[in-house]
């Protein structure tokens, strides 16, 4: 039975004008595109809660770990096995990959190439995550005191995880790559063609590739390109192969290199300015690497 | 008094929830997906609080989610306004027995969500063609009655209404 009478006009005047303050709210959100009150909001927010959350995470982690750990007892043996075999070929492959760095060195020499540049990182603990499914957020124990800006990557033994898009003084909002919002430029290794890889709100990561010329073939590895991260940091694999099409989009899904539900630390590459970053104006910034001209032996 | 009193206590409870929402159902996802215990608490509070009452908890609620969550503001807060809403006005009907609780919490879970996925789409975001929405409407919701003992035994223990309604 619903209530009757002015109880009921009250109620549902104040649910609409509720209503109406959310939309209100939502839509001053989406259309300012500077800082202001609502990150203020945040950041306030995140700074009172973040000690809760630490301390509740402090005692809840080792906890999970515990019934984890009694859940995965009964496969450890086989994984055991299994890891052993894994690290005699690796320890193999170690042998054969000396041996190729030592050609790479050589061949650097010669060609008078500089050598990648070694980004500075920031390791950090993950806390915390967004309150909903919807929410592909999430939230780590460093923030503008470690010299993290907003834009910055965020990669994980595995790969690219994200990019830091809300930051207070401690801690950072880190927004992962299978959000839809999130829109990464990277290179097919394999053929050396461009695309865009963009979440979907899944596990799973789309490709979009739109001057292809190559086909893609499944498990061929999938890194950014360098516009707006650093160049060369493993995105994911092709889920599927595509061909290409005169005119058409190549579009496939790829598996992302990291395991995003299991995400404990990360690692926030600070060495890299990106183009969206919001810098100050005297912080020091590393230059890319200068060219050099193999064939002058000059800069 | 006891109408700022359940109020405040059903504040606490959101927090408490929102707490362990963001840490210990950040590692526990079963499919990859969490429960969603703030809406839960939401529904929790709302049988006991006034109408007024339950509406401003789902509404502050649902800004706090907003506030710790990685979409626009106030997209939360729509749709747990109307979950507060609904409980209200389902309260009231005569109805027993743990299958009608169950079906119960599980249609406001999912009309939450289904609410956010439709609002959030009106505000630029893509939620709604996600491939695999159904998971975030189903698998919440399913998490959401299997937890729904303890935090309507925490709520009612807390909040102390002489007179049960809807899922006593």
């Amino acid at each position: 039975m619903l209530p009757t009478g002015r109880r009921f006009d009250r109620v549902t005047a104040l649910f609409l004008s509720l209503l109406a303050a959310g939309f209100v709210i939502a839509t001053f959100d989406v259309r300012t595109t500077d800082t202001g009150v609502a990150d203020t909001l945040r950041g306030g927010t995140q700074s009172l809660l973040a000690p809760v959350q630490r301390g509740a995470d402090m005692v809840i982690s080792p906890v999970v770990g515990f019934f984890e750990g009694i859940s995965n007892l009964a496969g450890l043996r086989e994984q055991n096995d299994r890891l052993e075999s894994e690290v005699r070929e690796l320890e193999l492959k170690l042998r054969q990959t000396e041996a190729l760095e030592r050609q790479v060195e050589e061949l650097e020499a010669i060609n008078a190439l500089t050598p990648p540049l070694e980004l500075a990182a920031v390791t950090a603990r993950v806390y915390s995550s967004g309150a909903s499914s919807y929410d592909h957020v999430r939230y780590i124990l460093k923030g503008s005191d470690d010299g993290i800006v907003i834009g910055q990557a965020v990669i994980d033994e595995s790969g690219l995880i994200g990019r830091v898009d809300a930051l207070t003084a401690t801690t950072a909002r880190v927004r992962l790559l299978t959000d839809p919002v999130v829109a990464v430029g990277v290179r097919v290794q394999e053929t050396n063609e461009t695309g865009v890889v963009t979440g979907l709100g899944t596990g799973t990561l789309r490709l979009d590739m739109f001057e292809a010329t190559t086909a893609v073939t499944e498990g061929s590895v999938v890194i950014t390109d360098g516009s707006r991260f650093p160049p060369g940091i493993v995105v994911g694999y092709v889920a599927e192969s595509a061909d290409a099409e005169v005119d058409f989009v190549l579009r496939t899904d790829v598996e992302p290199a990291a395991r995003f539900s299991q995400l404990d630390y990360v690692k926030v590459i600070v060495g890299w300015s990106p183009l969206d970053a919001e810098v100050e104006p005297d912080a020091p910034l590393i230059s890319p690497p200068e060219f050099v001209d193999p064939t002058s032996g000059q800069q | 008094m006891r109408r700022y009193r359940n109020t405040l206590i059903a504040l606490g409870l959101v927090l408490i929830s929102l707490v362990l929402q963001t840490t210990l159902f950040n590692q526990v996802r079963p499919f990859a997906i969490a429960p969603s215990i703030v809406l839960l608490t939401v529904i929790a509070c709302a049988r006991y609080l006034e109408p007024e009452s339950a509406l401003m908890i789902g509404f502050t609620a649902g800004f706090l989610t907003d506030l710790v969550g990685g979409s626009s503001l106030g997209l939360w807060a729509i749709s747990m306004t109307v979950v507060a809403y609904a409980t209200v006005k389902l309260r009231h009907r005569e109805v027993d027995g743990l299958l009608i609780v169950a079906v119960g919490i599980f249609g406001l879970t999912v009309a939450g969500q289904l609410m956010f996925a439709i609002v959030s789409t009106l505000f630029g975001y893509s939620t709604i063609s996600q491939p695999d929405l159904w998971k975030h409407l189903l698998l919440p919701a399913l998490w959401n009655v299997l937890l729904a003992a303890p935090i309507f035994w925490l709520s009612s223990v807390t909040m102390r209404r002489g007179e049960r309604g809807w899922a006593t």
